[in-house]
């Protein structure tokens, strides 16, 4: 029997006793500092804020949390965990999300906000907060955002593929639907109750304000779910990015495939929009971060991009909360400040090639 | 000397009682056991609740206020009546900073009807209490306020002197009903109705009435400048806020034929005030029937 050539530096990497696979030392190395880079943001993040501590006593207190003044864990456990467990969370899932949609899409532009999910959550909330408030309980707001996002995701994935799937086609009827549904909302936002739409305002500029331990446990519950399936889809996506017909020929059918993968990414975006309203640009930055030390090999973009994606919300929020304090930004304002030079840069490298 | 002891012990003893007394307070948001006299009460709203508890006498440890990000805090319808110092600022009305009021140790959390969201949260730190602003007259939830800080002596002094003004309207304005009163805000290229400071509860308590256009519109939404002539009244009011430069803003709507038409604005029947002087207080509800008194009942003026 023929063996497998593996690629140079490769490390094995055994999950069960039967279970293993390899990747490159390059892939494990970044997927590392990256992954401790996001340690230490989150413990630097519990350490900031209006009250200061040192990391250390950060670490302290959410390690032996009953050897701290009661004062000090409220402030770390209650207050701040959970909005930065949430941050991190959120970021990985609109990461994840962005790996797949750029690579069915095959357009380096496009971003979880491309397919309508993120206009569609915002839109039904406003509805529920504006035209309609009262209907339905705060606390299932979240949920109809997500089955709002749904539904637009849905509409757009049967619009563009009436006459076959198109990734050109998913891109514009995407772009068409979210430019109509965002002059609903601004329209809802000019002409509604100025109270209720302050009110709806925070949500929409991403803010992780009312984050608590329930949304920690439903974020990484569909985390979990869709970011793992994703994961274990890395070879549809490594073929995929090389175009249908190379796609068919290994014997991935991009019409099985492609709603599959767009369902995950749905998901996943829904996820993090109804947690912690729209954050844009990190479905954006951090695949691209993530692919300037892992190319395209998606067994290791889809986790790396998940990590990376996790530092810059936790980033967003962190600074958001801690510069101006007790003034607090938007984790998705800070984001577009951090993340729109990167943009540019990169559409003038896209202008060069 | 041994009386004497004993007098200082029970005083002490006394004391303590009353300082760890709780007392349940109910309203539509639910039941809270509150300190019977707080020491430390954190307000989530100055133009309303922080004012009116330095009116009752009660000086708040923290307060939202409003903020830009590269100037100070400005505690708005506050700093001009009140000395600030010691006023912690702890974020803004629509995201307070839970981290800054816990360091403040406060013994009560008050807020409006849309913060009931931030409940569950602030309830880590101290008792909340949810005043309905929105729902009530600003009479209402003000004793209520007074109730939970131990002020309702205070309170009752103001509205003594709130009833008299309004008694004292109704004595010089016999037929208040047949004065019409139009309150709303101008901005650039809308406007809205609002009566800030308590004016639209002062005039309904004052028995004076409304354009049948302002009866038909509804409040909190933009309206163009163009059905400015539906809102008109025998006396208009509208308010300009100094920080935002909303006088200059708006100098040349106010110029325009459209308004200089106007039944009140032809008749000198226009007041123009400072957005930010009167909150929504029992202090506001006194400043605004003052102010009406003056110049309705105190002034020959002309009816449509």
């Amino acid at each position: 029997m023929k063996q497998k050539q593996l690629p140079s530096r490769s490390v094995r990497i055994k999950l069960f006793s039967r279970m293993s696979f390899y990747a490159r030392s390059n892939d494990v190395f970044w997927l590392l500092f990256f992954g401790l880079l996001l340690l230490f943001m989150l413990l630097w993040g519990a350490a900031i804020g209006s009250y200061q501590l040192s990391i250390l006593k950060s670490w302290q207190i959410i390690i032996a949390p009953e050897l701290a003044p009661e004062k000090l864990v409220r402030v770390v456990w209650e207050f701040r965990l959970p909005r930065l467990l949430v941050a991190a969370l959120c970021g990985a899932a609109l990461a994840i999300a962005g790996v797949i949609l750029q690579s069915i899409t095959r357009n380096a532009l496009a971003s979880p906000g491309l397919i309508g999910v993120e206009a569609g959550a915002s839109a039904t909330m406003l509805v529920f907060v504006v035209i309609v408030p009262g209907v339905i309980p705060v606390f299932l707001l979240p949920v109809f955002a997500m089955i709002g996002g749904f539904i637009v995701a849905s509409c757009v994935w049967l619009l563009s593929s009436l006459r076959g799937y198109s990734p050109i086609r998913l891109v514009l009827v995407g772009v068409g639907i979210t430019s109509m549904l965002s002059a609903f909302s601004e329209m809802l936002i000019t002409y509604g109750d100025i109270d209720l739409v302050e009110s709806a305002l925070m949500w929409l500029g991403g803010s992780l304000h009312q984050a608590s331990w329930p949304q920690v446990k439903v974020m990484m519950f569909w985390l979990l779910i869709a970011g793992s399936l994703a994961w274990l889809c890395f070879r549809q996506l490594n073929l995929l990015i090389l175009g249908n017909k190379v796609a068919f020929s290994r014997g991935v059918d991009n019409r099985k495939a492609v709603p599959f993968l767009l369902l995950l990414c749905v998901a996943l975006t829904s996820a993090s929009v109804a947690t912690a309203g729209t954050l844009t640009f990190v479905g954006l930055i951090a695949p691209h971060i993530a692919r300037r030390f892992c190319a395209n090999r998606h067994g290791a973009l889809i986790p790396l991009s998940a990590v990376i994606g996790a530092c810059l919300v936790v980033l967003g929020d962190s600074l958001g909360r801690s510069v101006f304090a007790p003034l607090q930004l938007p984790a998705g304002l800070v984001l577009v400040l951090i993340g729109a030079p990167y943009f540019i840069v990169l559409i003038s490298r896209l202008r060069k090639a | 000397m041994f009386k004497q002891l004993a007098v200082v012990c029970v005083g002490l003893i006394g004391f303590s009682l009353q300082a760890g007394e709780v007392q349940t307070f109910e309203n539509q948001f639910g039941k809270v056991d509150v300190p019977v006299t707080p020491e430390c009460v954190v307000s989530l709203h100055d133009f309303s609740l922080t004012i009116q508890l330095f009116e009752l006498g009660v000086r708040p440890c923290g307060s939202v206020a409003r903020k830009r990000l590269w100037s100070d805090a400005i505690f708005r319808g506050v700093q001009h009546r009140f000395n600030t110092e010691g006023l912690m600022y702890v974020g803004s009305h629509k995201s307070p900073d839970e981290e800054a009021i816990a360091v403040l140790e406060p013994d009560l959390i008050v807020g409006l009807s849309y913060q009931n969201k931030f409940k569950a949260k602030l309830d880590q730190i101290a008792p909340v209490v949810i005043l309905a602003t929105k729902d009530k007259p600003i009479k209402e939830w003000a004793r209520q306020l007074a109730e939970l800080t131990g002020k309702s002596a205070r309170f009752e002094d103001q509205q003594k002197e709130y009833d008299w003004i309004i008694g004292e309207f109704k004595r010089l304005v016999p037929e208040p009903e047949k004065i019409t009163v139009t309150t709303l805000e101008i901005y650039e290229d809308n406007f809205q109705l609002i009566g800030r400071g308590g004016l639209d509860e002062v005039i309904a308590d004052m028995g004076l009435s409304r354009p049948q256009g302002y009866l038909e519109a509804k409040k909190g939404i933009n309206y163009s400048l163009e059905r400015i002539s539906d809102m008109d009244a025998d006396i208009i009011i509208d308010s300009y806020e100094p920080l935002l430069d909303s006088r200059e803003d708006t100098a040349d709507f106010r110029n325009s034929a459209q308004w200089k038409n106007l039944f009140a604005v032809k008749n000198n029947q226009f007041l123009y005030l400072n957005r930010s002087r009167y909150g929504d207080s029992m202090g506001g509800l006194i400043g605004s029937a003052y102010l009406l008194l003056s110049h309705i009942a105190e002034r020959d003026f002309k009816k449509q």
